[in-house]
């Protein structure tokens, strides 16, 4: 069993929700990977695993840290993946 | 025994029909059956209703998304990804297995628990979307129910009764395709109430939650215009009713064959009758398709604010100067008034960080918003200049207070039309340029207004809170603080005498311009144009011919002794 780790910032100005949060969600489930994320900049959330609703109540907002862990044979593959969507800004030209 | 229901508000048209429940309370409902079932069985059951309700929603999506309502489309994709969410299904599976909860009762206190995480999150953005967790809610208790309650189902009888509705459901309705609406909730102004009426279809809205106790099916009797609902009619009740939908159908059709006839008093002094369109949820081209065909000779406003809603970034010019372009056309040389961008922080929008505010109605709104984020304004400025070269087009700006407001919008019309010159970019550089008369503070200073300001329209809805002090949205105030209290009619009159003064044209835009027992009296105050929901223009056009302007005038001057 792998696992992996890693601590990025956000910068898509709608944060981690609406479509960004879509988007994130539909990425990681790709993997056979178990993936939980942390909002480190919102003291009170704990580690939780990556859904829609999830994300939203995490409230993610453009700025905050995140730490995202991942657990599987595909481990590192699903980090990278999903870094590259934070980094890029799911995406969008923003 | 009939029982009655009187709400605050709705669209005209009386109805016959039958109650058709929508509401996530329905849940409460749990089958003797469904007590005895073992976690194995309910989990299964839990589990293909979140196919089922996922499939529903995807071809819900899929018919919007091929209709061009890529927006509405988005919202219900998100929804078919909450009824599917771990965050529902491990919370339910946990009450299921663990605290032995049948089934529909798990899922009520997972959705009610899920709701409140969301009503306390710092994020106004976020705390709204506690209503998408009540609206995925119901979805995955429709699906257990296996029974309708999805508007697919909907028989043309129907009446939905509901608390009240979000705008992605009513993006779903369609004319002919339900009876009317009824909701517990809600004011005149609510999204119910005015998408009703751009609709054509029959509603009451702010009924009370007594009205959420008819069972479904029970018969029913509508009545838009008096915000009417009658449950449980008798026999002679009914012929009665029956008697006053064939009036009202004569009505229709004496209005029919009035319909290309321009709108003006018995002795021909003209009013322009023009519609509103720019509902949320709603083709503006389809809302134009109806303003024609109900006999409009104009629009006197286009709200703009559906463009912004229910999305992560703002239209860009492009997108916006395609809608606005569109619609010119599609009005083919007719006059459109185009309004600015009218929204607060009632309305978060998560691409602007907008600061919460304790009374959003009174905050930073309209132009003001307009002005804290000028790049926004710029777009849609040039967006607009560049569509007035297809037709008649006007701008409006909203929530103006001061002189130096309407300076403002004036100098940013200038920048724009010159960006516009220094790229070598088509535009018509002076279109008119006017405002809302919707502050107390603009009522009382058209004179001061009318030197910058090529015409004048009165959006009653605002003038009638901010004069009255009473909440739009409020149900229980609406009664009491009608939009034609004498305070807000003397007030439009002093509008109307400034503008004489000053030789500028000035309507109203608001609800009470399409009232027809209000509109005679609006005219007889000095009001030239009068635009409203396309579905009131007959009824109100029919109502002017029964006065001179020397009656209208009369009329006036008795309602404004109070």
């Amino acid at each position: 069993m792998i696992m992996a780790e890693t601590t990025l910032t956000v910068t898509h100005p709608v944060g981690l929700h609406a479509r960004p949060a879509a988007v994130f969600y539909r990425a990681a489930r790709q993997f056979q990977s178990r993936i939980t994320i942390q909002n480190l900049s919102r003291p009170g959330t704990g580690e939780v695993q990556v859904s829609p609703i999830i994300l939203m109540q995490i409230a993610v907002q453009q700025g905050h840290e995140i730490c995202l862990r991942a657990e599987g044979e595909d481990a590192a593959a699903a980090l990278a993946a999903l870094t590259q969507l934070v980094e890029n800004n799911f995406g969008e030209d923003v | 025994m009939a029982r009655q229901y009187q709400g605050v508000g709705g669209a005209p048209g009386i109805v016959i029909g039958r109650v058709f429940r929508y509401a996530f309370s329905a849940a409460a409902e749990q089958s003797a059956e469904a007590e005895k079932e073992d976690a194995a069985a309910a989990l299964e059951r839990f589990a293909t209703a979140q196919q089922t309700a996922a499939d529903y929603l995807r071809t819900l999506e899929q018919q919007l998304r091929s209709e061009g309502r890529a927006t509405e489309a988005a919202i219900l994709d998100t929804q078919a990804l909450f009824v599917e969410d771990i965050a529902i299904s491990d919370e339910v599976t946990r009450r299921v297995q663990d605290e032995h909860e049948p089934l529909e009762q798990a899922l009520a206190a997972t959705i009610s628990q899920l709701h409140l995480s969301f009503e306390n999150i710092d994020d106004s953005y976020l705390r709204e979307r506690a209503a998408d967790i009540d609206a995925a809610g119901h979805a995955l208790f429709a699906a257990l129910r296996g029974t309708i309650t999805h508007f697919d189902n909907l028989t043309p009888d129907a009446i939905i009764v509901a608390d009240d509705l979000t705008p992605a459901e009513t993006a779903t309705l369609r004319a002919g395709a339900v009876a009317g609406f009824a909701t517990a909730h809600g004011g005149p102004t609510s999204h119910t109430a005015i998408l009703a009426r751009s609709l054509g279809i029959p509603a009451a809205v702010g009924l009370g939650d007594a009205v959420l106790e008819l069972a479904h099916g029970t018969e029913v009797i509508l009545d838009g215009s008096q915000a009417l609902l009658i449950a449980g009619p008798d026999a002679a009740e009914r012929a009665q009713w029956q008697q006053r939908i064939a009036e009202q159908q004569a009505a229709q059709q004496r209005q029919q064959a009035l319909r290309i006839q321009p709108g003006q008093t018995a002795d021909g002094q003209p009013v322009a009758l023009w519609a509103n369109i720019g509902s949320p949820g709603q083709s503006h081209l389809d809302e134009i398709r109806v303003a024609l065909d109900n006999g409009a000779e104009g629009i006197g406003l286009f709200r703009t604010e559906f463009l912004f809603l229910n999305r992560d970034a703002p239209p860009d010019e492009e997108e916006q100067y395609q809608v606005y372009r569109s619609t010119l056309e599609a009005m083919g040389g007719r006059t459109v008034v185009i309004r600015t961008l009218d929204i607060g922080g009632d309305k978060p929008l998560p691409y602007l960080k907008l600061p919460s505010e304790a009374n959003p109605f009174l905050g930073i709104r309209g132009l003001r918003l307009c002005m804290r984020h000028p790049d926004l304004f710029q777009a849609q400025l040039r967006a607009l200049l560049r569509a007035a070269v297809h037709g008649d087009l006007w701008i409006m700006l909203p929530m103006i207070a001061t002189p130096a407001d309407l300076a403002w919008g004036r100098e940013q019309l200038r920048a724009a039309a010159h960006s516009l010159t220094a790229e070598g970019i088509e535009h018509r550089p002076d279109p008119p340029l006017g405002i809302m008369i919707e502050t107390p503070a603009a009522a009382v200073t058209v004179d001061l207004l009318a030197r910058d300001a090529a015409f004048l329209s009165v959006g009653s809805n605002d003038l009638t809170q901010y004069t009255l002090a009473a909440d739009r949205g409020s149900a229980e105030l609406a009664a009491d603080y009608a939009h034609d209290a004498t305070g807000v009619l003397r007030l439009i009159h002093q509008a109307a005498s400034a503008a004489a003064q000053a030789g500028i044209s000035i309507g109203v835009c608001g609800d009470l311009g399409g009232v027809p027992a209000v509109a005679p009296l609006l005219v007889g105050m000095g009001i030239s144009k009068l635009s409203m929901a396309p579905a009131l223009l007959p009824a109100v056009k029919e109502r002017l011919l029964a006065f001179t302007l020397e009656e209208a005038r009369q009329a006036a001057q008795a309602a404004l002794k109070g």
